[in-house]
Parts: C-alpha cells; sequence; structure tokens
C-alpha cells in the first residue's frame, strides 16, 4: 500500500507501529476524527486470512511443532523462548539475521515486526497499576517521579476494558485494582484447593483466576473463547485481543485509517524554522526507497526500543543527542521483569480431571512491600502459574515401561501437579541503558541498537524471595516434591521490555510529559514500553494501551484548542 | 517406577518449558532429500527384502528405518487401538534426527542403533528388525535394564554423557515415541480422548474408569 508524494502523503495523525498500542493510537485518533496514517515496518497480517496454523492439528505441524536446527540459525535469539517460538508460530518473530543488535550484556530482545507486532502472541494477562506503583519511585527514591497517579489512569483503564475484554474475578485489593470484568474463567480442583488452603495460612495473599484478554462470552462482535489454548497462532474467532482482531478493524471502519505496511520510519522530521516535529521518513521495507510523510501529531508506537532507535536516530541542531533528549535520559532506565519459578506435585483428586484447555491460569497478587517493608529488597513481584495433569513424564521415565503396559498406562492420566512462576520490578538505573552504534548497520542502513541491560542486587534479592516463597507456598498446600527454580534470568527475556524515554515532571530528567508528549516537542507523543517511568510487576500492556487511550484523547483535545 | 525415576521424571518436568509440547506426526517434509548416513554393515541375517519401512526414508537406511520403526511398535504396539508403527511415529522420528537434533544428538543416536542390532546379533544371530517380536522385546528388555542400571551408577553425577549410545537411544525413543503417539492422527484420536474445540472449560470433572488422558 504505497502512499505517493503530494497531498496524498499529509494527515492530520501518523502513527509508527500496529502492535499493541499502535493499533489503539490508530482507533482512538481515527474515532475522534482524524485521517491518520499507521505505518507497520513488516508485513501485513489480516484478521483470520492470514492465520496460516490457527486450525492445524498436530499431526499438520512439522517436526512435531518443534524448531529446525535451520529456523535456530535464522532466529538464534527468538529461539532463547523455546516455549512461545515453534513451528506453528515462528512466523510471528523476527528473522535475527536480518535484524541484528549488540548485545553488550546479555539481553533476549523478543520482537514481532508485522501488522499486530506481538500483540498476536501476548500473553493476554491485564493487571491493573495502583498508587502503590505509581508513588514507588517517589517514596523509594529510584528513578523519578511519575507525573501520574492512578485517578489520571482509572478512567482510561475502564475505557480500554470496555473495548477489549477481560475476564476475571474482583477481589477487593486496593493495590490490585479490580475492573469491570467478563465473568472468569474456572480454576481447576488443585487450583481451588490451594486458593481455600492458602486463605487461611496466609490471609494477606489471595489466589485469583487470572485476569486475562480471551473473551468468556461473546463481546463487541468478537466470539467467546473455546479452551482451544492456541491463542498465540491467531485466533479464528476472534476471542482475544489483538490488534489485528480488535483495533485496526475499528479504525478501519472509519474510513479514516490508512495502512501501510512494510513502511520502516527511520527518523523524525524537525523543521527547524516551525520548531516542531513536521513528520517522518521512511524507508520501504522492500525496494529501500524512502518517502517522506508529514502530520500535525506523531505517535511513536513502534515499541519500547523500536520508538527509542527512531528517537535516538533523529539528530538536528536542535537534538543533537537524539530527539527530545534535552535530559540525557534518552535510552537510558531500561527494564524487564526479572523471574523465577517453582513447582509441586500433589497426591490427591485422582478420581478428577478437567474438560478443555484453558488458556489462562491463576494469579497471586503482589503480597511483599505491601504493607510491611522488607530489609533486603524494595517493590514487589507477583506470581502466576497454573495446575495441569498429565503430560506423560512419569511414564516417560519408567525406563523399563514397554508395550501393552506402557500403552495402558498412558492411557490414564497422570498425577496433578502445579507450576508456577513470578514476575519482579525492575529498578531504574541510568546506567541499563541503549545506544546506537553508527559503525554498524542493517540491510536498510540504520544503525544497530546496542543494550547493556543487567539486573543487580535488589532484582536477585527480591527473586530469591519470589522463589523462596513459591517453594514455602507449594510444601503448604500439601504439595510434594517442590522444587523452586531460575537461576538469575536474562533481562529481555520476560519481553516485558520498558522505559528509555521516560515519563517525569521534569524535562532536566525525563523525556515525556503526563500525557506522554515529548516535553521538548508536544506533537510527538510516546505511548508504548518507552514511556514507561518504573516497571512495576504487573504485565505492562494493559497500562500502555490505557496511556495510549488516554494520551491520543489528549492530542485530539489540544489540536481542536489550536495547542498542536 | 522407582525412586530414581520417579526423582528424574520430576526434575525433567520441573525444568520442561511451560507449554512444553514435544512432537508430534509429520507429513512428508520439503526437504530435499540428503544422501542417508551409512546404516550398520550388511551381516549375516540381514533384513529379509520384503519387509519395509512405513515410509521412504530421507536419512536411515532401510535396516536404520525398520530398527526404529520396530522399537517404536515394541513401545506402543497395536491394542484394540492402533499402535506407533500404523501412526507413522517413525516417520517423524526420523524427521526429527535429520533436521532438529543437533550433530552430536545424530550420531549418538545412530550408534545407538548400531549397538541395539549389535545386540540382536549376538543373541540370535540376526539383526533387530529380522528378529521375531518376541526377540525384539527380550533385546530391549536387555536394553532397559542396562539403562536403569545406568542411571543409578549416574545418579551422583547428574550425567546423562557417561551413558552407553543404547542406554541414550533408548531413552530418546521412549519420548519420542510416546509424545510423537499422542500427537499423532491414530494416536490421538484412537489412543486418547481428542477434542479439538471444547468450547467450555472444566475445571473439576469426574474421571470415569473408561476416561481416557486428554491428547493434548
Amino acid at each position: 500500500m504505497g502512499v505517493a508524494t503530494g497531498k496524498a502523503n499529509r494527515f492530520d495523525a501518523i502513527v509508527v507501529g500496529t502492535g499493541i498500542t499502535g493499533g489503539w493510537a490508530a482507533k482512538e485518533l481515527c474515532e475522534r476524527g482524524l485521517e491518520t496514517l499507521v505505518l507497520e515496518r513488516g508485513r501485513d497480517v489480516r484478521h483470520v486470512e492470514d492465520y496460516p496454523t490457527a486450525d492445524k492439528a498436530p499431526w499438520e505441524l512439522p517436526y512435531g511443532d518443534e524448531l529446525t536446527l535451520e529456523d535456530k540459525r535464522r532466529m538464534p535469539v527468538q529461539s532463547r523462548v523455546g516455549w512461545a517460538v515453534k513451528q506453528s508460530t515462528k512466523h510471528w518473530f523476527v528473522d535475527d539475521t536480518e535484524h541484528p543488535y549488540i548485545e553488550e550484556k546479555p539481553f533476549d530482545w523478543i520482537r514481532g515486526y508485522q501488522v499486530g507486532g506481538r500483540s498476536l502472541t501476548w500473553g493476554r494477562q491485564c493487571y491493573r497499576w495502583s498508587d502503590l506503583d505509581f508513588e514507588a519511585n517517589a517514596k523509594d527514591g529510584f528513578g523519578v517521579d511519575w507525573p501520574i497517579r492512578y485517578r489520571d489512569i482509572a478512567p482510561w483503564y475502564d475505557h480500554v476494558e470496555a473495548f477489549i475484554g477481560i475476564s476475571g474475578q474482583a477481589e477487593g485489593l486496593a493495590h490490585w485494582p479490580d475492573g469491570n470484568f467478563l465473568p472468569p474463567m474456572q480454576l481447576n480442583c488443585l487450583e481451588a484447593s490451594l486458593k481455600e488452603r492458602w486463605r487461611t495460612r496466609y490471609p494477606d495473599r489471595t489466589l485469583t483466576i487470572g485476569r486475562a484478554a480471551n473473551l468468556t462470552r461473546p463481546h463487541q462482535g468478537r466470539g467467546q473463547c473455546l479452551n482451544r489454548d492456541l491463542c498465540m497462532r491467531g485466533c479464528p474467532h476472534g476471542a482475544y485481543f489483538s490488534s489485528n482482531s480488535s483495533t485496526l478493524p475499528a479504525a478501519a471502519q472509519t474510513g479514516r485509517m490508512t495502512l501501510a505496511p512494510d513502511s520502516i520510519v527511520t527518523s523524525l522530521i524537525w523543521d527547524e524554522r516551525a520548531g516542531k516535529a513536521t513528520g517522518v521518513t521512511v524507508i520501504d521495507a522492500r525496494t529501500k526507497e524512502t518517502r517522506e510523510y508529514f502530520a500535525r501529531v506523531i505517535f511513536l508506537n513502534a515499541s519500547t526500543l523500536g520508538t527509542t532507535s527512531i528517537l535516538l536516530d533523529s539528530t538536528s541542531k536542535r537534538f543533537p543527542d537524539g530527539f527530545g533528549n534535552d535530559s540525557g535520559e534518552l535510552g537510558r532506565n531500561l527494564m524487564d521483569h526479572p523471574s523465577g519459578a517453582a513447582f509441586g506435585l500433589s497426591e490427591e483428586f485422582g478420581d478428577r480431571y478437567y474438560s478443555g484447555r484453558r488458556p489462562n491460569g491463576i494469579c497471586i497478587p503482589r503480597f511483599r512491600n505491601v504493607t510491611e517493608q522488607r530489609k533486603d529488597y524494595v517493590r514487589g513481584f507477583y506470581l502466576a502459574g497454573y495446575a495441569t495433569r498429565g503430560g506423560f513424564w512419569g511414564p516417560v521415565h519408567d525406563v523399563p515401561l514397554m508395550g501393552r503396559e506402557l500403552k495402558a498406562s498412558l492411557s490414564k492420566p497422570g498425577p496433578w501437579y502445579l507450576r508456577m512462576w513470578g514476575f519482579g520490578e525492575c529498578l531504574p538505573y541510568r546506567e541499563n541503558r541503549v545506544t546506537l552504534n553508527r559503525e554498524r548497520r542493517d540491510a536498510w542502513g540504520l544503525p544497530l541498537l546496542s543494550i547493556a541491560c543487567e539486573y543487580r542486587e535488589n532484582e536477585a534479592r527480591m527473586t530469591e524471595d519470589l522463589k523462596a516463597s513459591a517453594a514455602e507456598m507449594l510444601e503448604a498446600g500439601g504439595l510434594k516434591y517442590v522444587q523452586a527454580f531460575g537461576e538469575g534470568s536474562t533481562p529481555g527475556s520476560a519481553i516485558h521490555e520498558m522505559g528509555t524515554a521516560r515519563m517525569g515532571r521534569d524535562p532536566k530528567t525525563s523525556v515525556l510529559n503526563a500525557h506522554n508528549q515529548v516535553h521538548a516537542a508536544p506533537n510527538v507523543f510516546v505511548t508504548d514500553g518507552a514511556c514507561m517511568t518504573s516497571s512495576a510487576c504487573q504485565n505492562p500492556s494493559f497500562t500502555y494501551m490505557a496511556l495510549t487511550a488516554r494520551a491520543a484523547a489528549h492530542a485530539v483535545a489540544e489540536l481542536k484548542r489550536g495547542h498542536l | 517406577m522407582s525412586t530414581i525415576g520417579r526423582r528424574r521424571a520430576l526434575e525433567a518436568l520441573a525444568s520442561l518449558p511451560v507449554s512444553g509440547g514435544l512432537l508430534a506426526c509429520t507429513p512428508s517434509p520439503k526437504h530435499p532429500a540428503p544422501s542417508p548416513q551409512p546404516g550398520a554393515p550388511d551381516g549375516p541375517g540381514a533384513v529379509a527384502p520384503e519387509r519395509r519401512p512405513g515410509w521412504a526414508p530421507t536419512l536411515f537406511s532401510p535396516e536404520q528405518a525398520l530398527s526404529v520403526e520396530d522399537v517404536t511398535e515394541q513401545l506402543i504396539p497395536e491394542t484394540d487401538t492402533p499402535g506407533a508403527r500404523r501412526a507413522g511415529v517413525a516417520e517423524l522420528i526420523e524427521s526429527l534426527v535429520r533436521d532438529v537434533f543437533e550433530e552430536q544428538e545424530r550420531s549418538v543416536f545412530l550408534a545407538g542403533i548400531a549397538q541395539l542390532n549389535e545386540m540382536a546379533r549376538e543373541t540370535t544371530g540376526r539383526a533387530f528388525p529380522a528378529c521375531t517380536p518376541e526377540e525384539q522385546r527380550s533385546v530391549l528388555e536387555k536394553v532397559a535394564a542396562a539403562t536403569a542400571a545406568q542411571l543409578a551408577k549416574n545418579e551422583g553425577a547428574q550425567n546423562a554423557g557417561t551413558l552407553e549410545p543404547v542406554a541414550r537411544f533408548w531413552l530418546r525413543m521412549r519420548d519420542l515415541t510416546i509424545y510423537g503417539f499422542a500427537q499423532s492422527k491414530l494416536g490421538a484420536t484412537l489412543a486418547f480422548a481428542y477434542d479439538p474445540v471444547p468450547g467450555d472449560y472444566q475445571g473439576c470433572v469426574p474421571l470415569e474408569s473408561s476416561d481416557k488422558t486428554w491428547a493434548l
């Protein structure tokens, strides 16, 4: 969908990226009356039509859905998350050989360069932040104060929920706020029993069903989840939220969206005379021709590091160190979520099973450093997991078992077990940063991103407590063979990378203001993960979407007031 | 199951990735067929010429292919439902050995097949595929016993690398066959409970004695 020069390259707004926030920016800006150009660096992916593996039976997938050596050669970084990248999903992840970057320290940069981005493959878990999170930087002094509080974003969580549909159970926790939920998915036998046991043993901890962007009843024209647990392939029923199933169709329906795939935004165009950004430069992903597009408002939603790469490479006399980088904080304060895991086996409920494959698990909201302060670390983590029976690991490891006896044993489900994992908050450290290496360039001539990020003492101590707490809870719940594991996760591996263009009150220490506008260029908005001032421990996409909807409303209001 | 086996099983389970699906039957691979690796030399008691594997191998020699196919069927035989041979599990295993295994894993696997056939020839004078089913079962029981003994000895060392090729072959064949069978069309739909579109999720239902494990 090439857009020529002349009037055809002028719009009211430009949105860069079609992932989970780009789709929202497109929808909100279009619905509020703006003619919007939506640029995506990757190929088009139309809902349902372009989900090649959505209905494949297991025997229709090559290699048992495992990646081949050739796949891994092309995707050495993406294949680090082997649980996500399979034959049935590999087409949603980048070819690392085409999109190299520099790991000054280990960093798993997991990316999806197609229309929909990682909204196709996300985990769909949605948890609101509270002021426990927004006030954290101010209270313990790490990073800078968020320029907003829960009351600023609460109506926008409501707004996003109303459109995307989140199923869940209200629990009444002030620091893990409830939303307006669709009916919750069911807990299974083991999970329900642990909920009860932990209620008495740990009164300050709650086990709840995951709050997931999977529909438990039809919603906004999309179908209810049919419990196949194949979300990452793309859902033919539209039963989970993605840009492809939800926001992009809504934007298209207004008639005001122009969607341009295969369009790599390389930099913002800064007009020295006007003192504002007036558009973007694009390189065609296939032909490598360059084009320019112009708009009054620009939304950067190219994902955390995609957006910051564009900002860093948008230099001018006004911004010698990257667009809007008066503070020196652009590229800095990169965060992800350190993780750990645990496991336990049950000897109960042998006469119980489940039916269906629930694409959602349990959640134990943060319980550390909520009311009492620990001495060994600040902030907190939350736990997630699921119980199941089977897999065939029992018979597999019963070395002499074979023949009729083996076959018979496979046909009966194995014991129940619970897998748990947790995500911890990462503090904002200035030293965790990205820069551009202009000596090394990719096939489109773009400088490579160089990432220097590591977890430090607070993260290490928190992770130890995460594992120990999980193991203790499993033991207390009556599980056997309890183990905790995870020897220090690699930054990036939670796929929640955020920061590098943070919001703040003071232009001297932040890149963006309270409405996600670049302090020095208020017609440029950054609403993807790059804007984050702290990381909390919750899965971040829901918060990104709320910030995006809020910023888009502000952008349109400011345009109408003649301020942009 | 022995305590050691159970502990190993739990360690393996605990460290599985979250959605640790492993294998499925593959249709014929869209892959140019490389010349097969040299198989065990034709010696006395070679495979009867009329026996063929259930697919056209692209890596294994006929003897290797039949050895793998026969082992899968010994592991999961035809009963009132199809076994691993009819389910095509060996063809899937070959695709994994050819394109998914690292070179080192591949050579250990092939060495394991060779060692299996050596053991068959020692007791029967014939290659493994030329043995009767009872003879094959007896050879595999010896392999399993030797594997269990080696594992028990290694337990402190936690070092699978010290296992003999046939022991490592046996362990790999067990997990590849089991998971491959569960993901095959005949296995999943006939030997297990298979429901591609469940509809709702019920978290706690009675398990009747006639209920089977879910295939997925």
